[in-house]
């Protein structure tokens, strides 16, 4: 369908595709039925993700900003991505070098960056980003910005995304969905191409790293899996340079280059330029005076390649893990789709080409494919025809549970599961009479509570008074269509319910983010131990509540020679529980169990309508898969 | 696609718009749900055979299909109410699919339609296997090499081929109803699989690095 055109004087409703990027920000739309970048009358398509502040707390973005970085270093804000939905504890040590200070925001926990004595926060920082690429494409199309589809790295999680979404609204955006930089990207590629199986984006932008694996079928984009690096990215090559630019400095002139105000930044520039000159060129002279430090010297893209081969071999790493994860081997991807800057890079293409035996999509801009990609998503939720046929099918980016007795963690969803999704499980009480259970929502890879990222906290209340083990509390983990967590928790036999939409106090950093999944990696047999321990230590202790109350309350149903073998093996489980051996514990518990097994059945009728939570030593070996609830509730 | 909804004895047509449905428990016409069929096996759901041998191909075809019908993104324009239970339909969707996708899950939801409801008991596995089990994870704890590595792995795929072969004879010379022994030899197989599983998990979980 065509779009008719625009009247005189008639304002166009512009639905657009916005790539809100660490270091770049792009909007699209879809035109007359394509997708394309919207590009001011001086042909700039890419507004920079800077804002800068002068000390009477004006702001310019983008191109303006950048003007005035030299003469304005404190007051010039770069990279705020980073900090959306982080708090002060996600934040590394790199901030120490900035000419600003990255705060506590007064009133909450998350972060402010403090310039010029007062306070921004990233959310607001990135809506000026916003309103500024909104205003150019106003201008541009002489049309209004209503509604958009802004994208985050496929690694964001709730509260990075929800600090996105406030970031539109503050930018007078209607804010239709946040997507995943990967997808957008396939999207983009696979609407123009038409092409379908399996996809993978490598996805190499200014901060972040991230790879995904889609499978494109006929209107549905499916994302596999996904994973990625979230602290590289072209800034680190930008480092590199640097790091081989002041390579020949002595320590007096390293010194006086941090010293200078404008000396890193100067530096930074040259090196970007130097980067970026390398792609076309084997060799690029870097000449500058900053103060009295002077730097001559010529990089060869050789020298380059060698400095930044390690952090290619990071991104190679998290290729082979995802693939892995996918069940797949490099000969199965059908396309790999370059996105990001940084993948001009001829080494990162000469690489990739190399791991999956053919060369990497690179025919639409890898600086403009997000944005195109967010456009073709945006035209088919505002009801136009552009997307007509497509459907999206996002996944979560990591594991989700609720901490068990015993600080282990139950997983209701794992990660990469399609969204939007519910989970149940049903846990009991520990505790004789007891009324509230606290239920804490964790989020990551690793086996043990203290281990994971904590969502948040709230407590079922008003459980009426029951022996430990019957009541039956039902959690639920509801993920919607934009990766927003909803979790509830209701006691099944009296039905008492209490819920909460999960908003992290502060988000999790992408880098422990990203160590979560590694780290389960190089933690999982430690991990499954403790966990296991922990379940163990549940299970006999209830073994053993169960089987005092069997002797003392009960001694109808057991024979005096029962009794005492029962005695006998209690003592053998309490001995047992002494140490931290769970074979041991194990073997006492099998023993116990064994002991009561002739009364427990006739008693489990009688008194028990619900089993007490546990395991047996077979099932702690082979551990049940766990299956989804099966009684699918479609009006909760 | 080997089935459709119009074999299974009660076809979906709609109460209200008489429309035949994609999915039992919304209809994607006029967007009426059908909560009372939120019991249904995922198979039922989904509208395919409650066969093991379930072609990748046809679950691929559903999903498909139901997620170009009921996404709520596709329902964004059609109010909030509608919106949500699109949500909620889709969300059925996603688990039934995520019930059935992988064999082994699927076999557990298998086996309990074929025992009726009834409880089919772990099996008590013979010592040899678990001890051979044992020592595989105490292997691969102690950290392997890559070419046992790859050995182990190409051990546990062909434990669990044969098991998914065994599952899928097992599964059609079950007879209606099936008989204990018919229900204890898939548990078996069931259980057995899990412990296989855990040695792929255990191989790959190391795979980063090492």
């Amino acid at each position: 369908m065509k779009i008719p055109l625009q009247m005189k004087g008639e304002i166009r409703d512009i639905v657009a595709g916005i790539d809100l990027g660490t270091t770049n920000s792009l909007c699209a739309e879809v035109f007359e039925g394509t997708p394309r970048v919207i590009a001011d009358r001086e042909g700039r398509t890419i507004t920079p993700s800077v804002v800068g502040i002068d000390d009477e707390h004006n702001a310019v973005v983008g191109d303006a900003a950048n003007a005035r970085a030299l003469s304005n270093p404190a007051g010039t804000l770069r990279s705020i991505k980073r900090y959306m939905g982080r708090g002060l504890r996600d934040i590394g040590d790199e901030v120490e070098r900035l000419p600003y200070k990255v705060v506590r925001s007064s009133g909450s926990e998350q972060v402010a960056l403090r310039v010029h004595g007062k306070e921004y926060l990233p959310q607001e920082l990135s809506a000026m980003i916003l309103g500024e690429v909104k205003r150019r494409a106003e201008k541009a199309c002489q049309g209004r910005v209503r509604r958009a589809v802004i994208t985050v790295p496929a690694y964001f999680d709730d509260g990075q995304r929800q600090a996105t979404r406030d970031a539109g609204r503050m930018a007078g955006i209607d804010v239709l969905r946040i997507i995943n930089e990967p997808t957008a990207a396939a999207l983009a590629y696979g609407l123009n191409k038409g092409r379908s199986g399996t996809v993978l984006v490598y996805d190499l932008g200014g901060g972040t790293f991230d790879v995904s694996i889609l499978k494109l079928t006929e209107g549905v984009f499916k994302v596999i899996a996904t994973t990625g690096d979230t602290l590289l990215g072209g800034d680190d090559f930008d480092h590199a340079m640097i790091d081989l630019l002041t390579s020949e400095l002595d320590d007096a002139g390293r010194a006086a280059l941090d010293r200078h105000p404008q000396g890193r930044a100067a530096l930074k520039m040259a090196g970007e330029r130097a980067k970026i000159a390398l792609s076309d060129r084997p060799e690029s002279r870097v000449e500058l005076h900053i103060g009295d430090v002077a730097i001559d010297r010529a990089i060869t893209r050789e020298a380059y390649e060698a400095a930044i081969e390690p952090l290619l071999d990071r991104t190679f790493d998290a290729i082979d893990f995802v693939l892995d994860e996918a069940g797949l081997d490099p000969e199965d991807v059908r396309e790999v789709v370059c996105v990001g800057g940084s993948t001009r890079t001829p080494l990162v293409r000469r690489r990739l080409e190399e791991h999956f035996g053919k060369p990497p999509h690179t025919d639409l801009n890898p600086d403009e494919v997000v944005a195109l990609g967010a456009a073709i998503q945006a035209a088919m939720l505002a009801g136009d025809t552009a997307g007509e046929g497509t459907v999206l099918l996002d996944v979560t980016p990591l594991s989700l549970g609720i901490e068990t007795y015993g600080g282990g963690c139950s997983k209701l969803l794992w990660r990469n599961t399609p969204i939007p999704v519910r989970a149940t499980e049903g846990f009991t009480t520990q505790v004789d009479d007891q009324t509230a259970v606290d239920i804490h929502v964790l989020q990551g890879e690793r086996e043990m509570a203290t281990d994971l990222r904590s969502l948040g906290r709230f407590r079922l209340r008003g459980i009426p008074k029951m022996s430990a083990g019957m009541p039956r509390v039902l959690v639920e983990f509801f993920i919607d269509a934009n990766g927003i967590l909803k979790v509830t928790a209701r006691e099944m036999t009296s039905g008492v319910e209490a819920g909460i939409e999960v908003t992290p106090t502060y988000g999790l950093t992408d880098d422990q983010v990203e160590d979560m999944i590694f780290d389960s990696i190089e933690h999982a047999e430690e991990d499954v131990e403790a966990h296991m321990l922990a379940d163990t230590r549940v299970e006999a202790a209830s073994i053993l509540r169960y089987s005092r109350k069997v002797i003392g309350d009960r001694p109808d149903l057991v024979p005096p020679p029962l009794a005492v073998q029962i005695r006998v093996a209690i003592g053998g489980l309490e001995a047992a529980l002494e140490s931290d051996d769970r074979e041991v514990i194990d073997a006492a518990m099998q023993v116990l169990n064994e002991s009561t097994a002739p009364v427990a059945a006739d008693l489990m009728n009688e008194v028990l309508s619900v089993t007490v939570h546990g395991k047996s030593v077979g099932e702690v070996l082979g551990t049940e898969p766990r299956t989804k609830a099966t009684d699918i509730i479609l009006n909760p | 696609m080997s089935t459709t909804y119009a074999r299974l004895a009660d076809s979906f047509r709609c109460d209200e718009c008489g429309k035949d449905m994609a999915f039992p428990l919304f209809c994607d016409h006029c967007g009426t749900d059908y909560p009372e069929r939120q019991r249904m096996s995922p198979f039922g759901l989904l509208g395919l055979e409650a066969d093991f041998d379930l072609a990748e191909d046809d679950l691929d075809g559903r999903e498909l299909l139901l997620a170009q019908r009921l996404h709520p993104d596709r329902w964004q324009a059609r109010g909030e109410r509608l919106h949500r239970k699109a949500l909620l339909a889709q969300s059925a969707v996603n688990e039934a699919l995520e019930a059935v996708r992988e064999p082994f899950a699927r076999a557990v939801v298998l086996l309990d339609l074929l025992a009726e409801g009834a409880d089919v008991p772990r099996t008590k596995l013979p010592t040899p296997f678990l001890v051979e089990q044992l020592e595989l994870q105490e292997e691969i704890e102690d950290g392997v090499d890559n070419a046992r590595k790859r050995e182990m792995t190409k051990e546990a795929r062909g434990a669990l081929e044969a098991l998914r072969q065994q599952l899928s004879e097992g599964f059609t010379a079950a007879s209606d109803p099936a008989t204990g022994e018919q229900l204890a030899a898939l548990r078996e197989a069931i259980d057995r699989s899990h412990y296989w599983r855990n040695v792929q998990r255990a191989l790959r979980g190391r795979a980063p690095g090492a």
